[in-house]
Protein backbone atom coordinates (compact mmCIF):
# COMPACT_ATOMS: atom_id res chain seq x y z
CA UNK A 1 0.00 0.00 0.00
CA UNK A 2 1.08 3.48 -0.75
CA UNK A 3 1.49 5.33 2.21
CA UNK A 4 1.05 8.62 0.76
CA UNK A 5 -2.31 8.22 -0.37
CA UNK A 6 -4.97 7.36 2.01
CA UNK A 7 -7.82 5.07 0.61
CA UNK A 8 -10.47 6.47 -0.56
CA UNK A 9 -13.97 6.10 0.91
CA UNK A 10 -15.62 3.22 -0.60
CA UNK A 11 -18.54 5.23 -2.21
CA UNK A 12 -16.12 7.59 -3.92
CA UNK A 13 -14.12 4.18 -5.17
CA UNK A 14 -17.20 2.75 -6.19
CA UNK A 15 -18.51 6.37 -8.23
CA UNK A 16 -14.57 5.71 -10.05
CA UNK A 17 -15.26 2.19 -11.75
CA UNK A 18 -15.56 2.22 -15.10
CA UNK A 19 -18.80 2.48 -16.22
CA UNK A 20 -18.64 0.69 -19.25
CA UNK A 21 -16.65 -2.63 -19.53
CA UNK A 22 -16.82 -4.23 -23.10
CA UNK A 23 -17.09 -8.82 -22.87
CA UNK A 24 -14.04 -10.60 -23.60
CA UNK A 25 -16.00 -11.30 -26.65
CA UNK A 26 -18.32 -10.55 -29.60
CA UNK A 27 -21.74 -11.50 -28.26
CA UNK A 28 -23.93 -10.11 -31.50
CA UNK A 29 -23.86 -12.88 -33.56
CA UNK A 30 -24.99 -14.90 -31.11
CA UNK A 31 -27.87 -12.42 -30.28
CA UNK A 32 -28.46 -12.05 -33.98
CA UNK A 33 -29.06 -16.13 -34.33
CA UNK A 34 -31.50 -16.10 -31.73
CA UNK A 35 -33.41 -12.93 -32.89
CA UNK A 36 -33.38 -14.49 -36.57
CA UNK A 37 -34.90 -17.90 -34.86
CA UNK A 38 -37.57 -15.93 -32.63
CA UNK A 39 -41.07 -16.06 -33.32
CA UNK A 40 -41.63 -12.77 -32.40
CA UNK A 41 -39.37 -11.08 -34.96
CA UNK A 42 -40.94 -7.77 -35.58
CA UNK A 43 -41.41 -8.09 -39.14
CA UNK A 44 -43.66 -10.66 -38.40
CA UNK A 45 -47.44 -10.61 -36.64
CA UNK A 46 -49.27 -11.28 -34.82
CA UNK A 47 -47.37 -12.11 -31.72
CA UNK A 48 -47.18 -16.28 -31.14
CA UNK A 49 -46.18 -17.62 -27.78
CA UNK A 50 -42.97 -17.34 -26.24
CA UNK A 51 -39.99 -19.66 -26.30
CA UNK A 52 -37.76 -19.79 -23.78
CA UNK A 53 -34.35 -19.90 -25.03
CA UNK A 54 -31.05 -21.61 -23.82
CA UNK A 55 -27.82 -19.98 -23.28
CA UNK A 56 -25.75 -20.42 -26.38
CA UNK A 57 -22.92 -22.49 -27.03
CA UNK A 58 -19.88 -22.38 -29.58
CA UNK A 59 -21.61 -21.78 -32.67
CA UNK A 60 -25.06 -22.24 -33.19
CA UNK A 61 -27.81 -21.23 -30.98
CA UNK A 62 -30.19 -24.08 -30.01
CA UNK A 63 -33.65 -23.19 -29.04
CA UNK A 64 -35.34 -25.20 -26.39
CA UNK A 65 -38.73 -24.19 -25.53
CA UNK A 66 -40.32 -24.58 -22.45
CA UNK A 67 -44.05 -26.26 -21.90
CA UNK A 68 -46.14 -23.63 -22.97
CA UNK A 69 -49.78 -23.38 -22.48
CA UNK A 70 -49.86 -27.20 -21.96
CA UNK A 71 -47.96 -27.76 -25.54
CA UNK A 72 -44.78 -29.92 -25.28
CA UNK A 73 -42.01 -28.85 -27.29
CA UNK A 74 -40.56 -32.44 -26.97
CA UNK A 75 -41.05 -34.37 -30.37
CA UNK A 76 -43.50 -36.92 -30.24
CA UNK A 77 -42.49 -40.12 -30.92
CA UNK A 78 -42.09 -43.96 -30.08
CA UNK A 79 -40.86 -44.67 -26.63
CA UNK A 80 -37.41 -46.23 -27.83
CA UNK A 81 -35.14 -47.99 -25.59
CA UNK A 82 -31.85 -45.87 -25.01
CA UNK A 83 -28.44 -47.80 -24.48
CA UNK A 84 -26.86 -47.76 -21.14
CA UNK A 85 -23.93 -45.80 -22.23
CA UNK A 86 -22.74 -43.80 -25.67
CA UNK A 87 -19.41 -44.90 -27.44
CA UNK A 88 -17.70 -42.02 -25.88
CA UNK A 89 -18.68 -43.53 -22.15
CA UNK A 90 -20.89 -40.49 -21.42
CA UNK A 91 -24.55 -41.58 -20.78
CA UNK A 92 -27.14 -40.52 -23.53
CA UNK A 93 -29.18 -37.60 -23.02
CA UNK A 94 -32.25 -39.39 -23.84
CA UNK A 95 -34.65 -39.47 -20.87
CA UNK A 96 -37.76 -39.27 -22.45
CA UNK A 97 -40.80 -38.15 -19.38
CA UNK A 98 -44.12 -40.23 -20.13
CA UNK A 99 -44.50 -42.29 -23.06
CA UNK A 100 -44.37 -41.16 -26.39
CA UNK A 101 -41.81 -37.97 -25.68
CA UNK A 102 -38.36 -37.58 -26.78
CA UNK A 103 -36.24 -35.06 -26.71
CA UNK A 104 -36.22 -32.57 -29.96
CA UNK A 105 -33.27 -33.13 -32.24
CA UNK A 106 -31.91 -29.79 -32.62
CA UNK A 107 -31.03 -30.34 -28.33
CA UNK A 108 -29.93 -33.68 -29.61
CA UNK A 109 -27.58 -31.85 -32.07
CA UNK A 110 -26.37 -29.74 -30.01
CA UNK A 111 -25.46 -31.52 -27.11
CA UNK A 112 -23.44 -34.15 -29.71
CA UNK A 113 -22.17 -31.26 -30.39
CA UNK A 114 -20.89 -30.63 -26.97
CA UNK A 115 -20.12 -34.01 -26.66
CA UNK A 116 -17.79 -34.71 -29.19
CA UNK A 117 -14.16 -35.96 -27.71
CA UNK A 118 -15.91 -35.77 -24.28
CA UNK A 119 -13.42 -38.01 -22.78
CA UNK A 120 -10.15 -36.67 -24.25
CA UNK A 121 -11.16 -33.00 -22.93
CA UNK A 122 -12.46 -34.49 -19.69
CA UNK A 123 -8.66 -36.07 -19.50
CA UNK A 124 -7.02 -32.54 -20.21
CA UNK A 125 -8.49 -31.11 -16.99
CA UNK A 126 -6.35 -30.77 -13.79
CA UNK A 127 -7.66 -33.49 -11.43
CA UNK A 128 -9.84 -31.24 -9.20
CA UNK A 129 -11.73 -29.74 -11.95
CA UNK A 130 -12.11 -33.11 -13.61
CA UNK A 131 -13.63 -34.57 -10.18
CA UNK A 132 -15.99 -31.36 -10.07
CA UNK A 133 -17.54 -31.62 -13.63
CA UNK A 134 -18.19 -35.60 -13.31
CA UNK A 135 -19.79 -34.71 -9.82
CA UNK A 136 -21.72 -31.86 -11.49
CA UNK A 137 -23.08 -33.83 -14.15
CA UNK A 138 -23.91 -37.02 -11.46
CA UNK A 139 -25.74 -34.41 -9.64
CA UNK A 140 -27.55 -33.45 -12.79
CA UNK A 141 -28.50 -36.91 -13.97
CA UNK A 142 -29.93 -37.70 -10.13
CA UNK A 143 -32.14 -34.83 -10.80
CA UNK A 144 -33.43 -35.75 -14.29
CA UNK A 145 -33.76 -39.22 -12.87
CA UNK A 146 -36.12 -38.21 -10.41
CA UNK A 147 -37.84 -35.45 -11.98
CA UNK A 148 -38.40 -38.39 -14.60
CA UNK A 149 -39.74 -40.67 -12.00
CA UNK A 150 -42.06 -38.09 -10.69
CA UNK A 151 -43.42 -37.41 -14.06
CA UNK A 152 -43.88 -40.91 -14.68
CA UNK A 153 -46.31 -40.71 -12.27
CA UNK A 154 -47.71 -37.39 -13.28
CA UNK A 155 -46.91 -36.43 -16.65
CA UNK A 156 -49.10 -33.46 -17.14
CA UNK A 157 -47.34 -31.79 -14.42
CA UNK A 158 -46.53 -28.53 -15.90
CA UNK A 159 -43.54 -27.23 -13.27
CA UNK A 160 -41.92 -31.00 -13.23
CA UNK A 161 -41.87 -30.53 -17.42
CA UNK A 162 -40.11 -27.23 -16.95
CA UNK A 163 -37.93 -28.35 -14.28
CA UNK A 164 -36.56 -30.95 -16.23
CA UNK A 165 -35.83 -29.21 -19.32
CA UNK A 166 -34.29 -26.56 -17.15
CA UNK A 167 -31.77 -29.50 -16.04
CA UNK A 168 -31.31 -30.44 -19.12
CA UNK A 169 -30.54 -26.85 -20.05
CA UNK A 170 -28.01 -27.19 -16.96
CA UNK A 171 -26.33 -29.96 -18.17
CA UNK A 172 -25.39 -27.82 -21.48
CA UNK A 173 -24.34 -25.07 -19.98
CA UNK A 174 -21.63 -27.15 -18.13
CA UNK A 175 -20.81 -29.33 -21.22
CA UNK A 176 -20.28 -25.94 -22.90
CA UNK A 177 -18.02 -24.80 -19.83
CA UNK A 178 -16.08 -28.03 -19.99
CA UNK A 179 -15.61 -27.09 -24.11
CA UNK A 180 -14.89 -23.71 -22.95
CA UNK A 181 -11.52 -24.49 -20.61
CA UNK A 182 -10.35 -26.60 -22.52
CA UNK A 183 -10.18 -24.86 -25.53
CA UNK A 184 -8.80 -22.12 -23.36
CA UNK A 185 -6.27 -24.55 -21.62
CA UNK A 186 -4.89 -26.20 -24.86
CA UNK A 187 -4.62 -22.14 -26.21
CA UNK A 188 -2.34 -21.70 -23.27
CA UNK A 189 -0.49 -25.04 -23.85
CA UNK A 190 0.28 -23.58 -27.34
CA UNK A 191 2.77 -20.46 -26.03
CA UNK B 1 -6.61 -12.74 -21.31
CA UNK B 2 -8.84 -9.34 -21.69
CA UNK B 3 -7.61 -7.11 -18.02
CA UNK B 4 -11.21 -5.42 -17.91
CA UNK B 5 -8.78 -2.37 -16.39
CA UNK B 6 -7.96 -1.15 -19.56
CA UNK B 7 -11.09 0.52 -19.91
CA UNK B 8 -10.98 3.85 -19.19
CA UNK B 9 -12.01 5.04 -15.66
CA UNK B 10 -15.42 7.00 -15.17
CA UNK B 11 -14.96 10.80 -14.16
CA UNK B 12 -16.90 10.42 -11.34
CA UNK B 13 -19.97 11.05 -13.01
CA UNK B 14 -23.23 9.51 -12.19
CA UNK B 15 -22.72 6.03 -13.83
CA UNK B 16 -26.15 5.39 -14.21
CA UNK B 17 -27.73 6.08 -17.83
CA UNK B 18 -27.60 9.37 -18.60
CA UNK B 19 -30.03 10.71 -21.12
CA UNK B 20 -27.86 11.11 -24.32
CA UNK B 21 -28.45 13.33 -27.24
CA UNK B 22 -31.56 11.09 -28.03
CA UNK B 23 -31.22 11.69 -31.90
CA UNK B 24 -29.47 8.59 -32.66
CA UNK B 25 -30.99 6.25 -30.57
CA UNK B 26 -34.41 7.16 -31.18
CA UNK B 27 -33.71 6.98 -35.00
CA UNK B 28 -32.08 3.51 -33.97
CA UNK B 29 -35.09 2.32 -31.90
CA UNK B 30 -37.57 3.04 -34.65
CA UNK B 31 -35.99 1.41 -37.57
CA UNK B 32 -35.19 -1.94 -35.18
CA UNK B 33 -38.66 -1.89 -33.93
CA UNK B 34 -39.59 -1.93 -37.85
CA UNK B 35 -37.69 -5.00 -37.80
CA UNK B 36 -33.95 -3.13 -38.54
CA UNK B 37 -31.35 -6.09 -37.39
CA UNK B 38 -28.58 -3.63 -38.38
CA UNK B 39 -30.18 -0.71 -36.78
CA UNK B 40 -30.54 -3.23 -33.56
CA UNK B 41 -27.09 -4.25 -33.76
CA UNK B 42 -26.14 -0.24 -33.95
CA UNK B 43 -27.51 -0.31 -30.41
CA UNK B 44 -25.86 -3.16 -29.28
CA UNK B 45 -22.80 -1.67 -29.85
CA UNK B 46 -23.69 1.34 -28.88
CA UNK B 47 -24.64 -0.06 -25.00
CA UNK B 48 -23.13 -3.35 -24.71
CA UNK B 49 -20.45 -1.78 -22.61
CA UNK B 50 -22.35 -0.40 -20.15
CA UNK B 51 -25.16 -3.09 -20.02
CA UNK B 52 -21.89 -6.10 -19.77
CA UNK B 53 -20.45 -3.85 -16.93
CA UNK B 54 -23.70 -4.28 -14.99
CA UNK B 55 -24.30 -7.96 -15.74
CA UNK B 56 -20.84 -8.71 -14.67
CA UNK B 57 -20.72 -6.76 -11.76
CA UNK B 58 -24.09 -8.20 -10.27
CA UNK B 59 -23.33 -11.72 -11.30
CA UNK B 60 -19.84 -11.82 -10.16
CA UNK B 61 -19.16 -14.06 -13.18
CA UNK B 62 -18.19 -13.96 -16.50
CA UNK B 63 -19.85 -16.46 -18.25
CA UNK B 64 -23.25 -15.61 -16.31
CA UNK B 65 -23.02 -11.89 -17.19
CA UNK B 66 -22.75 -12.94 -21.13
CA UNK B 67 -25.69 -14.69 -20.80
CA UNK B 68 -27.47 -12.11 -19.28
CA UNK B 69 -26.51 -10.02 -21.63
CA UNK B 70 -27.27 -12.03 -24.59
CA UNK B 71 -30.63 -12.36 -22.63
CA UNK B 72 -30.84 -8.37 -22.24
CA UNK B 73 -30.45 -7.85 -26.12
CA UNK B 74 -32.65 -10.72 -26.50
CA UNK B 75 -35.31 -9.50 -24.65
CA UNK B 76 -34.95 -5.83 -25.82
CA UNK B 77 -35.81 -7.14 -29.52
CA UNK B 78 -38.78 -8.95 -28.33
CA UNK B 79 -40.26 -6.10 -26.59
CA UNK B 80 -38.84 -3.14 -28.62
CA UNK B 81 -42.20 -2.67 -29.87
CA UNK B 82 -43.58 -1.99 -26.58
CA UNK B 83 -41.11 0.67 -26.12
CA UNK B 84 -42.95 3.90 -25.49
CA UNK B 85 -39.62 6.07 -25.61
CA UNK B 86 -40.94 7.63 -21.93
CA UNK B 87 -37.36 7.50 -20.75
CA UNK B 88 -34.50 7.04 -22.66
CA UNK B 89 -33.24 3.26 -24.30
CA UNK B 90 -30.63 2.87 -22.01
CA UNK B 91 -32.39 3.56 -19.26
CA UNK B 92 -34.97 1.34 -20.35
CA UNK B 93 -32.50 -1.55 -21.28
CA UNK B 94 -31.09 -1.37 -18.03
CA UNK B 95 -34.01 -2.51 -16.55
CA UNK B 96 -34.37 -5.09 -19.07
CA UNK B 97 -30.94 -6.55 -17.88
CA UNK B 98 -31.23 -6.18 -14.06
CA UNK B 99 -34.43 -8.21 -14.52
CA UNK B 100 -32.77 -10.47 -16.40
CA UNK B 101 -30.36 -10.89 -13.89
CA UNK B 102 -32.66 -11.60 -11.29
CA UNK B 103 -34.47 -14.09 -13.12
CA UNK B 104 -31.16 -15.83 -13.48
CA UNK B 105 -30.50 -15.41 -9.71
CA UNK B 106 -33.44 -16.47 -8.73
CA UNK B 107 -33.71 -19.53 -10.91
CA UNK B 108 -29.94 -21.03 -10.22
CA UNK B 109 -31.21 -20.79 -6.41
CA UNK B 110 -34.52 -23.31 -6.92
CA UNK B 111 -32.06 -25.51 -9.42
CA UNK B 112 -29.72 -28.49 -8.63
CA UNK B 113 -27.00 -26.40 -10.36
CA UNK B 114 -27.43 -24.19 -7.49
CA UNK B 115 -25.42 -26.85 -5.53
CA UNK B 116 -22.71 -27.32 -8.49
CA UNK B 117 -19.28 -26.48 -7.74
CA UNK B 118 -17.45 -24.42 -10.01
CA UNK B 119 -15.30 -25.40 -12.78
CA UNK B 120 -14.01 -22.67 -14.62
CA UNK B 121 -12.03 -20.80 -12.73
CA UNK B 122 -11.48 -17.92 -14.87
CA UNK B 123 -15.28 -17.40 -14.80
CA UNK B 124 -15.31 -17.59 -10.45
CA UNK B 125 -13.14 -14.92 -10.94
CA UNK B 126 -14.24 -12.25 -13.61
CA UNK B 127 -11.21 -9.74 -12.91
CA UNK B 128 -8.46 -12.18 -14.10
CA UNK B 129 -5.76 -10.08 -12.21
CA UNK B 130 -2.63 -11.63 -11.73
CA UNK B 131 -2.91 -12.98 -8.30
CA UNK B 132 0.06 -11.12 -6.47
CA UNK B 133 -1.48 -7.40 -7.04
CA UNK B 134 -2.64 -7.10 -3.58
CA UNK B 135 -3.22 -2.81 -3.72
CA UNK B 136 -5.84 -1.98 -2.14
CA UNK B 137 -5.65 1.27 -4.04
CA UNK B 138 -6.70 -0.37 -7.45
CA UNK B 139 -9.53 -0.44 -9.07
CA UNK B 140 -9.34 -4.63 -9.62
CA UNK B 141 -9.41 -5.03 -5.82
CA UNK B 142 -12.54 -3.03 -5.29
CA UNK B 143 -14.02 -5.23 -8.07
CA UNK B 144 -13.17 -8.48 -6.89
CA UNK B 145 -14.56 -7.21 -3.02
CA UNK B 146 -17.94 -6.34 -5.11
CA UNK B 147 -17.82 -9.61 -6.76
CA UNK B 148 -17.30 -11.61 -3.28
CA UNK B 149 -20.39 -9.84 -1.47
CA UNK B 150 -23.50 -11.80 -1.05
CA UNK B 151 -25.81 -11.56 -3.71
CA UNK B 152 -28.39 -9.46 -2.11
CA UNK B 153 -25.89 -6.93 -0.98
CA UNK B 154 -24.00 -7.09 -4.16
CA UNK B 155 -27.39 -6.02 -6.26
CA UNK B 156 -27.84 -3.04 -4.21
CA UNK B 157 -24.30 -1.65 -4.11
CA UNK B 158 -24.00 -2.16 -7.97
CA UNK B 159 -26.89 -0.06 -8.53
CA UNK B 160 -27.27 2.92 -5.98
CA UNK B 161 -23.18 2.86 -5.03
CA UNK B 162 -21.95 2.48 -8.54
CA UNK B 163 -25.18 2.65 -11.35
CA UNK B 164 -26.34 5.75 -9.00
CA UNK B 165 -29.89 4.88 -8.77
CA UNK B 166 -31.33 6.45 -5.24
CA UNK B 167 -32.44 4.47 -2.79
CA UNK B 168 -36.36 4.19 -3.73
CA UNK B 169 -35.20 3.33 -7.60
CA UNK B 170 -32.79 0.53 -6.52
CA UNK B 171 -35.15 -0.97 -3.84
CA UNK B 172 -38.37 -0.81 -6.95
CA UNK B 173 -35.93 -2.39 -9.35
CA UNK B 174 -35.20 -5.18 -6.75
CA UNK B 175 -38.84 -5.79 -5.48
CA UNK B 176 -37.44 -5.38 -2.01
CA UNK B 177 -38.49 -2.29 0.45
CA UNK B 178 -36.54 0.75 0.51
CA UNK B 179 -35.62 -0.43 4.33
CA UNK B 180 -34.39 -3.74 3.48
CA UNK B 181 -31.96 -1.98 0.15
CA UNK B 182 -30.37 0.75 3.06
CA UNK B 183 -29.77 -2.38 5.55
CA UNK B 184 -28.40 -4.23 2.47
CA UNK B 185 -26.15 -1.34 1.47
CA UNK B 186 -24.95 -0.82 5.04
CA UNK B 187 -24.17 -3.97 4.82
CA UNK B 188 -22.40 -3.93 1.70
CA UNK B 189 -19.80 -1.02 2.88
CA UNK B 190 -19.27 -2.56 6.21
CA UNK B 191 -17.65 -6.26 4.13
CA UNK B 192 -16.15 -4.28 1.54
CA UNK B 193 -14.51 -2.36 4.21
CA UNK B 194 -13.70 -5.46 6.09
CA UNK B 195 -12.55 -6.93 3.09
CA UNK B 196 -10.72 -3.94 1.87
CA UNK B 197 -8.80 -3.35 5.35
CA UNK B 198 -5.05 -3.80 5.58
Amino acid sequence: MKHSERPRPIQERARRLPAEIPPARDLWPGIEARIRSSALDATSAPLRARRRWLPLVAAASVVMAAAVAGGLHFARGPDQGAPDRTASGLPPAAAPFGPGHNLGSRYQAARAGLTDDFDQRLKALPPETRASVVQNLETIRRAMAEINAALGEDPANQFLQQQLLATYQDELTVLANLQRVTERLATRNEI
Amino acid sequence: MQVHTAVPANTGRRVAPEPDSGTGDRQLVAAAAAGDHAAFEALYRRHVGRIHALCLRMTGNRAAAEDCVQETFVQGWLKLQAFEGRSEFLTWLHRVAVNSVLSRQRAESRRPSGHLRPVDQDAADPWGANPGETDPGTDLDLERAIASLPEGARNVFVLHSIGGYSHEETAAMLGVAVGTCKAQLHRARRLLETRLER
